[in-house]
């Protein structure tokens, strides 16, 4: 490292003043007069002296003598002019301003152009688009919500008037506000105030034409305005989604819930919406907890609860006898099926079509009870009609016809001694079989998958009860009684789910354990586990409530019909589902 | 502590935001009363009757709030850049200053080292005075060297190369960058003339080449300490700004806020 050395060209005797506004024009040459420029920034350069008068004893006149400093280079050689005029005139300059009055002006020059920003930008026409935090969606933005809310705000010609109050008021009036909005809705208390935020003023321009906002749980503690959850001036296009934090501000408070369980206790259970069945989509009837939905939950990985159908041990209660495991498992079966054999997506990918007879059962399960009556190309074979136990009663009483009908249309039988003869002998073989028409009866309805009929009878055929639960009648020679089935749409009707976006990398067995389900009862559902193994920040999908909740629901009976892949069931709860 | 701070306050955002949807006024009035005290910050040298503690102390405070401003703008804004005019105007006005400010400290911290280790101290002021000096002895160098009947080779050197070299500050952002190209450029010239040059004329080269060597030294502070004054041209006038828009962005978030009834 270099000695530090002084300038060799230092002026140290020289006084430099930066904190003045002016400094001399002559010192960017090295030489500055000493008086400097005035504080207005006027050259005061005169004389390099004031000569003064030095009268001797004895003369009259006097001389007049050189008063330079020392600094200034002392006396001069030629000495003041006979007038008394100093005879090294300074030559006149133009003062430059310092770099600290140089700062001071910008600083000036930069809050006069704010406030002109702010003036600019506050005048009539430009101050919704300037104060404007950001786009609104796009629903907002429309002509026609414009229009409507330009009408209604009393001509004010702000479409900001629609929602804001403030707007509504003019500027002269935004001061006033803000003091009021401290001392009242914003005051410093409620700043940290834990919870949603309360309705006010701006939810009454929502609820103009947003209809009816009681739309939650009849026991939440609160009423919410509609901005606690959804965000304006987010960008076009639609409201963005709302964030889990707004739905734990509530669920995931032990005090908000307590309050709320006590609440829900002390209502009339019919103002809850439940769940019945016989809508579309079906769903299993089942009864609201006792205390409601208000368990603690701050995030779906960390302490959701079990779903109910696992955690209640809810059974499928559809009467139809089905077991996965046979129909999936190879060699169980003639063909073993695929899942999607009989489980198809609907057209929005998220739940199953209904499963039918007709469509998904009848290849393997045709009711045939005459091996020899197989249909053959472009023509039907003779089978039992399937869905109703009179109809099959009826047509086992009509066989002659059947038969008659078969051997015209299959055999090519023309003639009628012919064709009695065919009937005759189709009927011979069946009496051989099971002697009367009453054992043919019980055998087609009570037959079981390996032909064993109760009472010891046989049959070549699988009968109705392979599938169906079935009973004798109550009275002598009535139909017997099949349990209608009743295979539910959906199980877990409080949440959305969409079965394409699972697909990738998912089979349908890694969430649904069907190999080893023997019972139709089995619901086959996945545990909450596996869902969070995905949904959560370690397996790094999104995890948030509305996922799979919604907040807004409809109130009991006013579901819509023309939404049959959304519950008609509300959805009114966050969880337990 | 500001880390600790900061590192405090993002993880309080993290967890408690969702639970508090007031949080915004809340970082909003917080980062209002730190930009007052930033801003006023200049404010102590004019009340030292006061005796409020020492200038160093009060400029370690402005660095360690307004780092922690930095963080709690982040947390007030939500980690998103805001979208309308006037918004985004207030958030730009604040990522200057701030980025000013983080310039002005790396600027205050450095560039005196730099200045020390390059050892040729001079005050800012005094700058234009050691020019004129400079300036006059190597124009009585050159003109000592011109009696008429030697070649003017020295003569047209300094007139070609070294006139206006001499008249002002130069290469201020070459030595901003501690670049020594320019220095390096005059020592090629210099030895190129020097080929040239009869024995007497290689002394008075010699000289001169001192004096070029000192100019450089002179140039090379002007810079340093002109970018130590300059980065609060832009700074200081925004703070301003900054707090102007504050406080319309104050009455408007009140004056249209949904939760007054």
């Amino acid at each position: 490292m270099k000695d530090s050395q002084q300038s060799p060209a230092f002026p140290s005797k020289e006084y430099v003043r930066p904190n003045l506004n002016w400094e001399c024009g002559h010192l960017s040459e090295g030489c500055p007069c000493r008086i400097g420029p005035s504080p207005d920034g006027k050259c005061r350069a005169t004389y390099e002296c004031t000569p003064r008068l030095e009268v001797k004893p004895g003369e009259v006149k006097g001389h007049w003598t050189c008063t330079r400093p020392r600094a200034g280079g002392g006396k001069c050689e030629n000495g003041p002019h006979p007038d008394g005029t100093c005879c090294n005139a300074i030559p006149k300059c133009q003062p430059r301003r310092t770099l600290r009055s140089i700062r001071k002006r910008v600083v000036a020059f930069t809050i006069i152009a704010s406030f002109l920003i702010l003036f600019i930008g506050m005048s009539r026409n430009l101050r919704d688009q300037f104060i404007n935090p950001g786009p609104i969606s796009s629903v907002h933005a429309s002509a026609t919500f414009a229009d409507i809310h330009t009408k209604g705000s009393g001509g004010v010609g702000s479409t900001c008037a629609a929602c804001h109050d403030g707007a509504r008021q003019g500027v002269d009036a935004w001061h006033a506000k803000t003091l009021d909005a401290l001392k009242h809705g914003l005051a410093p208390a409620e700043w940290i105030r834990k919870g949603p935020l309360k309705t006010s003023a701006m939810d009454a321009n929502c609820l103009s034409c947003h209809k009816g906002k009681n739309f939650h749980q009849p026991n939440r503690v609160d009423d919410f305005a509609c901005h606690a959850c959804h965000k304006e001036h987010q960008g076009g296009g639609f409201m963005p989604q709302v964030d889990s934090g707004y739905c734990t501000s509530c669920h995931g408070t032990a005090e908000l819930m307590a309050a709320s369980r006590e609440m829900g206790l002390k209502k009339d259970p019919h103002a809850f919406p439940s769940f019945q069945s016989g809508g579309k989509p079906k769903v299993q009837p089942r009864a609201r907890p006792e205390n409601g939905y208000t368990e603690v939950i701050t995030a779906f990985h960390a302490d959701h609860p079990e779903f109910r159908q696992i955690r209640d041990g809810v059974r499928d209660e559809n009467p139809l006898k089905f077991n996965h495991e046979v129909h999936l498992r190879t060699g169980k079966i003639t063909r073993t099926l695929k899942c999607d054999d009989c489980h198809e997506r609907d057209g929005r990918g998220e739940y199953q079509r209904p499963i039918t007879y007709q469509k998904h059962c009848a290849e393997c399960h045709a009711l045939q009870f005459d091996p020899d009556t197989a249909a053959e190309k472009n023509q039907p074979g003779m089978y039992l009609p399937h869905g109703d136990p009179s109809y099959v009663r009826a047509f086992l009483r009509s066989l002659n016809i059947q038969y008659e009908e078969y051997g015209r249309s299959h055999e090519g039988i023309t003639r009628r001694d012919e064709l009695n003869e065919y009937v005759r002998g189709k009927r011979l073989g069946i009496e051989k079989l099971y002697e009367t028409g009453e054992n043919l009866e019980r055998a087609v309805f009570f037959a079981d998958m390996k032909g064993r009929v109760p009472g010891g009878l046989r049959a070549p055929f699988a009968g109705c009860a392979t599938c169906h639960d079935v009973s004798e009648p109550a009275t002598d020679n009535a139909t017997p009684v099949i349990k209608k089935v009743s295979t539910a749409d959906r199980w877990m009707t409080l949440g959305r789910f969409n079965h394409d976006s699972h697909q990738k990398d998912l089979t349908c067995l890694d969430c649904h354990k069907v190999m080893t389900s023997k019972l139709t009862s089995d619901l086959n559902l996945p545990s909450i586990k596996t869902c969070v193994a995905c949904h959560s920040p370690k397996g790094g999908i999104d995890h948030r409530c509305i996922r799979c909740h919604t907040y807004h629901n409809s109130l009991p009976g006013t579901a819509s019909p023309k939404s049959p892949a959304t519950p008609v069931a509300p959805v009114e709860a966050k969880h337990g589902d | 502590m500001t880390v600790l701070s900061i590192a405090g306050l993002l993880a309080a955002y993290v967890r408690y935001a969702p639970l508090y949807p007031r949080h915004a006024y809340l970082s909003g009035w917080m980062l209002f009363a730190v930009m007052l005290f930033l801003t006023f910050f200049n404010l102590r040298k004019r009340v030292p009757f006061l005796r409020l503690g020492s200038a160093a102390c009060w400029m370690q405070l402005h660095l360690y709030v307004g780092g922690f401003s930095g963080a709690l703008f982040f947390v007030h804004i939500g980690w998103s850049w805001p979208a309308g005019v006037f918004h985004q105007l207030l958030a730009s006005c604040f990522g200057v200053v701030f980025l000013t400010g983080v310039l002005g400290l790396w600027i205050s911290r450095a560039l005196p080292r730099m200045l020390t280790v390059a050892g040729y101290e001079i005050p800012f002021e005094s700058i234009p005075h050691a020019r004129s000096n400079l300036r006059q002895q190597a124009e009585a160098l050159v003109l000592a060297g011109v009696d008429g009947r030697t070649s003017p080779v020295i003569a047209e050197f300094y007139a070609k190369m070294l006139g206006m070299f001499f008249t002002k500050p130069c290469n201020g952002w070459a030595h901003l960058r501690q670049s020594r190209a320019p220095q390096v450029a005059h020592i090629f010239q210099f030895d190129e003339v020097q080929r040239y040059a009869r024995k007497g004329e290689r002394e008075m080269l010699d000289q001169l080449r001192d004096i070029v060597a000192q100019k450089h030294m002179l140039d090379y502070q002007y810079a340093l300490q002109s970018a130590l004054r300059l980065w609060l041209f832009a700074h200081i006038p925004l703070s301003y700004s900054l707090l102007i828009f504050s406080v319309l962005h104050i009455i408007l978030v009140h004056a249209f806020s949904g939760s007054v009834s």
